[in-house]
């Protein structure tokens, strides 16, 4: 573990049924760690274990077996949870199950506060989270009355109040339109590029895994795969077994290659894309 | 005189609340028999209101709703024939799930229409072999699945009434890629074998582009346009502007047309690739 590691997953397992006679892993062996200011994107199969990760990475859920650290801080200590807490924030799939209060600022609020933090503390994290996710001007707004992707913001910037080092989301971007989608992603990739938040982003989006610093592909519990995207969608065989897909680009490409154009076949983004068919035409 | 017709439609939640919510404003539009149409438009732009209107769930607060010509709302008897002819898989299925398991869960609606057991499990056994669900999860509760099968049982209890018109409300949110393309496939095929009128709503771009015979945009509870991908998609900047926009596989072409490019447009991957194959002198698909 090195000093660098802000989320360290050690070996972990961790089952719904543990008292059972035979028990079922929903995370199985695991080991990972998360670096200060990385990009860490999830993959992984309906049920393969994704969303229990995240509530094992601040302390909603003790491992079964093996550690989770947080800032060094073991999360099985029951003194450590709400450092913990304060570290990692995790954003979940369904913005309406975690708006607790009616008007934005509010519901912005809630977290710090139950960190007692000092009100006029507060009042400057509330107006900054508010900033850095586009709804500042909307602070007075009821939550109710917000888009899907504007309560995913505000959810978000609940997080940031609490100023953890890492934030964890679960497929945020599920139920949005094209538009909400491209917000939500942006003010995460702001958060990670501008203010050196840790991200760990679970998605069934391939695109949204392109830009990722590392992805980490689960299947049936257990971690199939780590690495650069790029090393990730070179691996087609792979990502077929765990029910993966190639992102849009990279289907496009291989269409190419059916058509007897020798493309390269690591092409991620339109970008590259774009850039190849300029220089094989000879433009 | 068309299938399915729309006429004037508005609807509202919350009246004489601080709520108060405008959903559809003199919505009218026509969908003829066996068409395949795909529902796009922002979040909260009216999409789940209006397909639940569509089988007598939500009564229209003006205009009417015509299915083969009849006023589903107009008496019993036509709100229940809506009901049996119009099958309704809600955006989040998990919501529709309740028989003590998946067997019961499917064989809920075909018993409503009062078949008898054979022709029942007849249904049910169909079902399961459109929406690709084992027959031994069929003695499991439905609320022991992972999401994806959760989704297959209810999309499967909806198809084992046969519907003349089967509506999906976002079926593949929140299914992993794999998942996304077997429901997609299924109801592919329950519209080609079965001839039936399918609607769709969905927030892929793509998926819209690739299945539909036509399009309907809704922007702000009112029909922004509907037509063809092609007509649809050639409005790019309008849809950005109401929160949507054109398929990946078609911002690259409009980019190489930037570019000093003459590709024709494209909205599928595989229209995509002839449009650039052919530019870098390839020949078509092996
Ligand atoms: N509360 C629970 N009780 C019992 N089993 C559960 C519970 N929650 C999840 N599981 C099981 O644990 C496994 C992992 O579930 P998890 O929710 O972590 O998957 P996931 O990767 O997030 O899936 P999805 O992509 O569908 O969200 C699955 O087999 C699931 O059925
Ligand atoms: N039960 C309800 N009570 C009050 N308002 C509602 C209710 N259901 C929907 N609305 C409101 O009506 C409008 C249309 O909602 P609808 O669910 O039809 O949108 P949608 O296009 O399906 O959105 P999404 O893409 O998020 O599913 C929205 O402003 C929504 O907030
Ligand atoms: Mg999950
Ligand atoms: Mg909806």
């Amino acid at each position: 573990m090195s000093t660098q590691d802000l989320l360290v997953f050690d070996n972990v397992s961790f089952s719904y049924n543990e008292d059972d006679e035979n028990p079922s892993f929903a995370v199985k062996d695991v080991s990972f760690s998360v670096r200060k200011g990385e990009f860490l994107v999830i993959l992984g199969h309906n049920g393969s274990g994704k969303s229990t990760l995240a509530k094992l990475s601040n302390a909603i859920f003790i491992p079964t077996t093996g550690k989770v650290f947080v800032n060094g801080m073991d999360t099985s200590l029951p003194e450590n949870e709400i450092p913990v807490r304060k570290n990692v924030g995790v954003v979940f799939q369904n913005p309406d199950n975690q708006i607790v209060s009616s008007i934005v600022e509010e519901d912005v609020a809630f977290g710090p506060e139950n960190l007692a933090v000092d009100p006029k503390e507060i009042r400057i994290r509330v107006d900054e989270a508010l900033k850095a996710v586009g709804m500042y001007e909307r602070r007075f707004s009821e939550t109710h009355r917000l888009s899907g992707g504007q309560k995913q913001r505000v959810a978000i910037a609940g997080i940031i109040a609490m100023r953890p080092g890492c934030i964890v989301l679960d497929e945020p971007t599920a139920m949005l339109d094209p538009k909400g989608r491209a917000d939500v992603l942006n003010t995460i990739r702001a958060l990670n590029k501008d203010h050196g938040i840790s991200v760990v982003l679970i998605t069934h989006f391939m695109e949204e895994a392109v830009y990722a610093d590392r992805v980490l592909v689960i299947d049936q519990a257990r971690i199939r795969a780590v690495g650069k995207p790029r090393e990730i969608f070179s691996q087609r065989e792979m990502l077929k077994e765990c029910g993966l897909e190639l992102p849009d680009t990279a289907k496009l490409c291989d269409k190419l290659r059916d058509r007897g154009i020798g493309i390269r076949d690591d092409i991620l983004t339109e970008e590259e894309l774009i850039a190849e068919i300029i220089k094989r035409s000879g433009k | 005189m068309s299938f399915i017709e729309i006429k004037n439609v508005s609807f509202g939640y919350g009246h004489k609340t601080p709520f108060e919510v405008q959903a559809l404003s003199d919505v009218s539009l026509s969908v003829e028999k066996g068409e395949f149409i795909s529902v796009i438009g922002h979040t909260g732009s009216g999409k789940s209101t209006l397909m639940q209107m569509l089988n007598g769930l939500i009564k229209p607060e003006s205009g009417e709703i015509r299915l083969d010509g009849k006023n589903i709302n107009a008496n019993k008897k036509n709100i229940s024939e809506a009901r049996f002819r119009v099958g309704l898989c809600f955006q989040y299925p998990e919501y529709q799930l309740f028989g003590e398991t998946c067997y019961e869960d499917i064989a809920f609606g075909p018993r409503n229409m009062g078949l008898n057991e054979e022709e029942v499990k007849n249904r049910v056994m169909q079902a399961i072999s459109f929406v690709r669900l084992k027959p031994e999860k069929l003695q499991k509760s439905p609320f022991d699945l992972s999401g994806g099968q959760k989704r297959r049982c209810a999309i499967a209890g909806v198809m084992a009434m046969l519907p003349d018109v089967l509506i999906l409300d976002e079926p593949t949110a929140g299914l992993d890629p794999a998942g996304r393309e077997a429901i997609l496939g299924m109801i592919g095929n329950y519209h080609k074998q079965t001839g039936a009128t399918v609607i769709h709503v969905t927030h892929s771009m793509e998926i819209a582009a690739a299945m539909s015979e036509r399009i309907l945009v809704l922007n702000h509870g009112t029909v922004a346009y509907f037509g063809t991908p092609k007509e649809i998609f050639s409005h790019g900047e309008e849809l950005v502007s109401m929160g949507l926009n054109v398929p990946a596989f078609t911002k690259i072409i409009l980019e190489l047309k930037k570019r000093g490019f003459h590709p024709e447009e494209a909205y599928t991957v595989e229209a995509a690739a002839d449009q650039i194959a052919s530019l870098l002198g390839g020949g078509t698909a092996l």
